[in-house]
């Protein structure tokens, strides 16, 4: 925190207000009375028309049944039949345990992978031949290659049914690479060209400057990467036959889009959509656990990391 | 009807003669499979095919059967005595592996999921299914069609293009001549699949699978008959103006039991359709006077079909959201069955199996939901199309039918599943295992143990895609219902009348299909709502012509010219 | 559904660097014990420029053997694409075909630009490329910037837990999968909704905002601002913790007011994060929410909606058109690829460090 404050209150007036905002840097000043109320009304709106949605799934997932046929804006009524019966095999237990398993896994290893090529596409004066691997990557941003082609690289590697097929074919995005090279970048040079003339190994610079500077933004891709994976479900669709496998996206779509949308087909013996309580206490659940990432992240980069730097 | 004859060029794509492919092609091409399955059908011309015989399923006492041709018999007591069909397990161990749809919830694994193992042990073999949701069907169809490795039996959704490829390409067996005749009889549950569904579903003269029976009309109308009652009606009036006035009223009785409420919710192709029969619109395509083969949208009557959705929408009838209601299918019904919608289209399944009936009058009191006849627009008779007698059909992996041991294996596992209504097996394939899914009553009715993980295990391995001929077992907690439901019933299904070409296989169709109907949601939805006016029509059709309408029309003009 | 499953699209999370044309920026000591740096003045020449000067004109066999260690760095990564993105992309020949899956590229029909031809020839064509680019471009002026305000804004507040709180809500709609964020906008803003009612009880009746296709584009981006804003700032976040106080100091020493700072400020420090994510998202102009509009078409028509991934879906999807869609995936790659050279080049002039 020390290194957050300044060496010298540069007014008086805002040195006074120190103690009612710790953490706050004197320097910021306190806005007047209506831009502090228009600001309070404006984020207030966005609060609220942001939080709705989510109130109404959660609210209509402990709706009983009567109560979410009320034709209002939300039920009022509190029932756990939803979730005692999405929650009564081991279905949505063990996809959530696999998404859990398959996010943690592919997420370390993304991170190795995507910080490791950014740290060796940093310098692409001095390296040759780094230009073109960063312009081969980008590349891929912008060229995809069909299912098919994906699906029988997969199936010939020995991938299919296999979790791998969830993390590998993804480890590297070409957009989180960007990101990261772009933030390593933006590190003082100084620093690491005297470590490079000090006699330190790539590695170290690596792990011992360069990473450590870099919270904020690995906090960031590590989230990208985090949400990713496990908001991931088209390849498992395609990939996994083996529906024990299934991380919670696949189940959560079995639940939601069968229901509706893309699919008003109707076949006989079709078995019944399940009902919206049934489908919102799913999104519940697949939803709540990644969104207790966000906090971990926050951490990182409302902290400053570069800030207090020395002067000269 | 016994001997289709059809006469449609059914590939595209000639032998190839292409040498290395390229470069870089060759690495993904090694990995696929072609040529070693076998080789492309030679489809192009068609040839004479001998249908299957045909055995009618065994009468159960106690069902209600009809005299109109095409209604199923109706169960509204519990089967006294459940009998085998089959005798011994369809397999000698080993495994069978299909393709099918999962509708819902994923199942558990075996052995949690008692119904997998019960299912195991009475097929005398491992069941290993890849379910597959049905909004990437396309996707996982192809992708396993391009692995080579094509599971045993495969739910094969023919007017779906990926699926009509995969036959075109020879990905499955050519069941002509094993079920030809008495051939079938070595199935004897195979052999009560009706004649036009084997028809209907072959392929110039070739039949590539099972068709999952159909009956001949699936989607019934039905209204609140309190709410009727409400609007100062006690019957369906006799005339499309009539009804136009009782539906305005009901519309305008706005809220009723507190909860706000509309004619109609969704504007989809269930609603539109039966007032295409009101009109006497026709059939889909539809040969004119002078034999040309002309689409719905092409007739006057079409016109008149949606200047009576337009008078509808302008009275407020439709929900103000039902063009998106449309594809919220699961919201429109649960609109219904909330009480806040006046008359819905559904399917038996709906109304009995989900229950939407029952559900409406528990949630409402006073709610009298039933099955009515709509009025045809000038007080005469219903035109109503047929159902073309199935919807998909469950094939078998050419390579797997190379063995002619394996093929009679596999075709004994559809024979177990199409197993008839009061056999063991229709009662395990359909309502699960006793003290898992269910237990008898006293009356040896069945109680269904709403245990839903029991159920979702049941429901997720239970849709191969081939089941029972067609019947309505009515759920002993809605015989209230049955009277209006099987008059109503009986006097649409009298009224239908087969599409011209119906069995004509048309690639042209499925290929532009999504593009067809696209233009049509567009237009109808446009005309209806009044966002585009009636003088539209005619670019509907000069839209609808471009987007395949034409090239359809012209391959059903040869068939049927060339017959 | 999963049209763009590699592709970044305009509403993918936006990711930013503070590159070295952000503001002068002093050495910097990490605050968790990594090692002591040699502060050294900014405004020279930057350490790499140096580093090129005095190595510059070594060969390149040199320059590589020096740079062993880095290669090792390099080689996995480059790996990974080769053989997961660049091995794929032969796939892509099949856009000169009349694909069948079981036969595979070998056992296929060559048909030339047959596919091409038949995307462009097209009717709809030009009409699902027009509401493409319409809604692209509405996107880059409204929902672009969307993220960068909203960040500025919450900077601005005094209390580091509001701030916070603030955060973790307005991020989280980005969660909610389309199917279910139209469901809820039409039972708030559709012809049944509490909004219609509003306007119904002062007169105006038959309002219903989710089926007016005079509207549509701007009530698709707002769907976009509002459901991806939160998640937008999450990098501007990052990037303005890298932003020096000194800074901020120094202007507020010379008097700036908390508006002028983030004038002059906060928002120069953004630069380069805003324009990596500018380029990129031009790249993308021929991608628009795909699953968001094929949803909400039936409700407002194909004019106001058919969009270029709509467009093929309907022929090259459900048609099980494979060579069509692959053209289609083609033609938006060779446009993106034209669109991200000229940006950067743009960018390059401009002063800023570019993409690339």
């Amino acid at each position: 925190m020390a290194a957050l404050l300044p060496t010298a209150a540069p007014t008086g007036e805002t040195a006074d207000r120190r103690p009612r905002h710790p953490g706050r840097p004197v320097w910021m000043g306190v806005p007047s009375k209506p831009v502090q109320a228009a600001k309070a009304l404006t984020i207030a709106f966005i609060v609220l028309v942001m939080l709705y949605p989510f109130v109404y799934v959660i609210a209509m997932s402990f709706a009983s049944r009567e109560a979410a046929a009320s034709g209002g804006l939300f039920p009022t009524s509190f029932s756990l039949d939803a979730y005692r019966s999405i929650l009564g095999g081991d279905v949505v237990t063990r996809a959530m345990l696999v998404s859990i398993g398959i996010t943690a896994v592919g997420t370390t290893l993304s991170m190795i992978f995507t910080t490791t090529l950014a740290y060796g596409l940093m310098r692409t004066r001095d390296v040759p031949g780094a230009k073109f691997v960063l312009v081969l990557v980008l590349c891929t941003m912008l060229f995809g290659a069909g299912i098919i082609p994906n699906y029988l690289l997969v199936r010939s590697l020995g991938m299919l049914d296999t979790y791998w097929s969830l993390i590998i074919p993804g480890l590297i995005s070409a957009f989180n690479m960007v990101v990261v090279r772009n933030f390593f970048m933006g590190l003082p040079s100084e620093l690491l060209e005297s470590a490079r003339l000090d006699g330190a190994s790539d590695l170290r610079i690596f792990t011992q400057i360069v990473l450590p500077l870099s919270k904020a933004v690995l906090a960031v891709i590590a989230l990208f990467y985090a949400v990713g994976y496990w908001n991931a479900f088209f390849n498992a669709m395609i990939y996994l036959n083996d529906t024990t496998k299934w991380p919670i996206q696949v189940v959560l779509n079995q639940y939601v889009v069968q229901g509706s949308a893309l699919t008003s087909i109707q076949a006989p013996d079709q078995p019944p959509p399940p009902g919206q309580t049934l489908q919102m206490a799913v999104i519940v659940v697949a939803t709540i656990p990644i969104l207790l990432l966000y906090p971990f992240a926050q951490r990182y980069f409302t902290k400053g990391v570069l800030t207090g730097a020395i002067k000269g | 009807m016994s001997q289709a004859r059809i006469n449609v060029p059914l590939t595209r794509r000639g032998f190839l003669t292409v040498a290395g492919a390229t470069t870089a092609g060759v690495a993904l091409a090694s990995c696929s499979s072609g040529g070693s399955g076998g080789q492309r059908p030679d489809l192009s011309e068609s040839v004479e095919l001998e249908l299957p015989t045909y055995v009618a399923p065994p009468e159960i006492p106690g069902g209600l059967v009809s005299e109109v041709e095409g209604m199923p018999a109706i169960y509204t007591q519990p089967i006294a005595e459940y009998t085998d069909s089959v005798d011994s397990p369809p397999l000698s161990g080993g495994e069978v592996s299909t393709f099918q749809v999962l509708w819902g919830a994923p199942p558990q694994d075996v052995p949690a999921n008692e119904y997998w193992v019960s299912l195991n042990e009475r097929l005398g073999g491992e069941f290993k299914p890849t379910l597959v949701a049905f909004d990437t069907y396309n996707e996982k169809m192809a992708t396993t069609i391009a692995s080579g490795e094509i599971p045993d039996l495969s739910f094969v959704q023919d007017t779906n293009a990926v699926a009509a490829q995969a036959i075109n390409d020879g990905v499955f067996a050519d069941l002509s001549e094993v079920l030809a005749g008495d051939g079938i009889l070595q199935w004897p549950n195979l052999a009560n699949v009706a004649t036009n569904a084997w028809s209907a579903s072959a392929k110039n003269g070739h039949l590539f699978g099972v068709p999952n029976e159909d009956p001949y009309l699936t989607n019934f109308p039905a209204i609140r008959y309190d709410l009727m009652a409400a609007a100062g009606y006690d019957a369906i009036p006799g005339d499309a103006d009539g009804y136009l006035q009782m539906m305005s009223d009901i519309a305008a009785l706005g809220s009723v039991n507190g909860k706000q409420h509309w004619g109609i919710a969704a504007f989809d192709g269930k609603a539109q359709s039966y007032v295409e029969w009101m009109f006497r619109a026709g059939t889909t395509w539809q040969v004119d006077d002078a034999g040309k083969v002309v689409n719905i949208i092409e007739t006057d009557a079409y016109a008149d079909v949606l200047t009576f959705h337009n008078s509808l929408w302008n009275a407020g009838v439709y929900h103000p959201d039902a063009l998106a209601l449309a594809t919220q299918g699961n919201q429109a019904a649960e609109l219904f069955t909330n009480g806040q919608v006046a008359l819905t289209v559904d399917s038996f399944n709906g109304f009995f199996g989900a229950g939407i009936f029952r559900d409406t009058v528990d949630i409402t009191p006073g709610a009298a939901p039933g099955l009515f006849v709509p009025p045809a627009f000038d007080g005469g008779d219903l035109l109503i199309q047929r159902n073309d007698g199935y919807w998909g059909m469950v094939a078998i992996s050419a390579k797997a039918a190379q063995d002619p041991e394996r093929l009679t294996e596999l075709l004994n596992v559809i024979n177990y599943w199409r197993a008839p209504d009061g056999s063991t097996e229709a009662l395990f394939i359909h309502t699960g295992v006793e003290g898992y899914n269910y237990e008898f009553g006293p009356d040896n009715e069945i109680v269904s143990l709403d245990d839903e993980t029991a159920n979702a295990d049941r429901a997720a391995l239970q849709w191969l895609g081939a089941f029972k001929s067609p019947s309505f077992n009515i759920p002993a907690n809605a015989l209230e219902f049955v009277d209006n439901f099987r008059e109503c019933v009986e006097v649409l299904t009298a009224a239908t009348v087969p599409s011209p070409v119906v069995g004509i296989y048309n690639e042209a169709a499925v290929e532009n299909g999504a593009r067809m109907s696209e233009v049509d949601t567009d237009y109808r939805g446009g005309i209806a709502s009044g966002r585009m006016d009636l003088s539209a029509i005619e670019e509907y059709r000069e839209a609808w012509r471009a987007a395949g309408g034409d090239a359809v029309r012209d391959a059903y003009q040869a068939a049927l010219d060339e017959a | 559904m999963s049209i763009s499953a590699r592709t970044t699209s305009a509403t993918d999370p936006p990711g930013g660097a503070t590159g070295a044309a952000g503001p002068g920026r002093a050495g910097g000591r990490g605050t968790d014990g990594s090692p002591e740096a040699p502060s050294k003045r900014t405004g020279g020449p930057s350490g790499r420029t140096r580093g090129r000067d005095a190595r510059g004109r070594a060969s390149v066999w040199t320059r590589m053997k020096r740079e062993r260690a880095t290669y090792l760095f390099i080689v996995p990564g480059l790996l990974f694409f080769l053989l997961f993105a660049y091995l794929p992309l032969a796939g892509n020949v099949v856009a000169f075909q009349d694909y069948s899956p079981y036969w595979g590229i070998g056992g296929s029909e060559w048909v030339g630009l047959q596919n091409f031809a038949a995307m462009f020839n097209d009717p709809q064509f030009l009409r699902a490329l027009t509401n493409t680019l319409v809604i692209s471009f509405l996107q880059i002026v409204f929902a672009f910037p969307a993220p960068i305000l909203l960040a500025l804004l919450l900077n601005s507040l005094i209390s580091e837990r509001i701030k916070r709180v603030v955060q973790s809500i307005v991020y989280l709609p980005h969660f909610i999968s389309w199917v279910i964020v139209i469901a809820i906008w039409q039972q708030v803003l559709g012809g049944a909704g509490p909004v219609a009612e509003l306007f119904a009880t002062i007169g105006i009746d038959g309002v219903n905002i989710m089926s007016d296709p005079e509207t549509f584009k701007a009530l698709v981006v707002s769907q976009v601002v509002w459901k991806d804003i939160g998640w937008g700032t999450i990098i501007f976040f990052a990037a303005i913790t890298a932003i020096p106080n000194e800074l901020y100091e120094a202007a507020a020493v010379d008097g700036a007011g908390s508006m002028r700072r983030t004038w002059h400020v906060t928002l120069p420090g953004l630069v380069p994060v805003i324009t990596l994510l500018l380029i990129l998202t031009i790249g993308n102009v021929l991608t628009v929410g795909f699953e968001q509009l094929l949803l909400q078409q039936p409700a407002v028509g194909s004019a106001a909606a058919e969009v270029l991934d709509t467009f093929v879906y309907y022929r090259g999807i459900a048609g099980g058109d494979w060579g069509l869609s692959t053209a289609a995936g083609l033609f938006k790659g060779v446009i993106g690829t034209i669109l991200v050279i000229a940006a950067n080049k743009f960018a390059k002039r401009l002063g800023t460090e570019g993409l690339f």
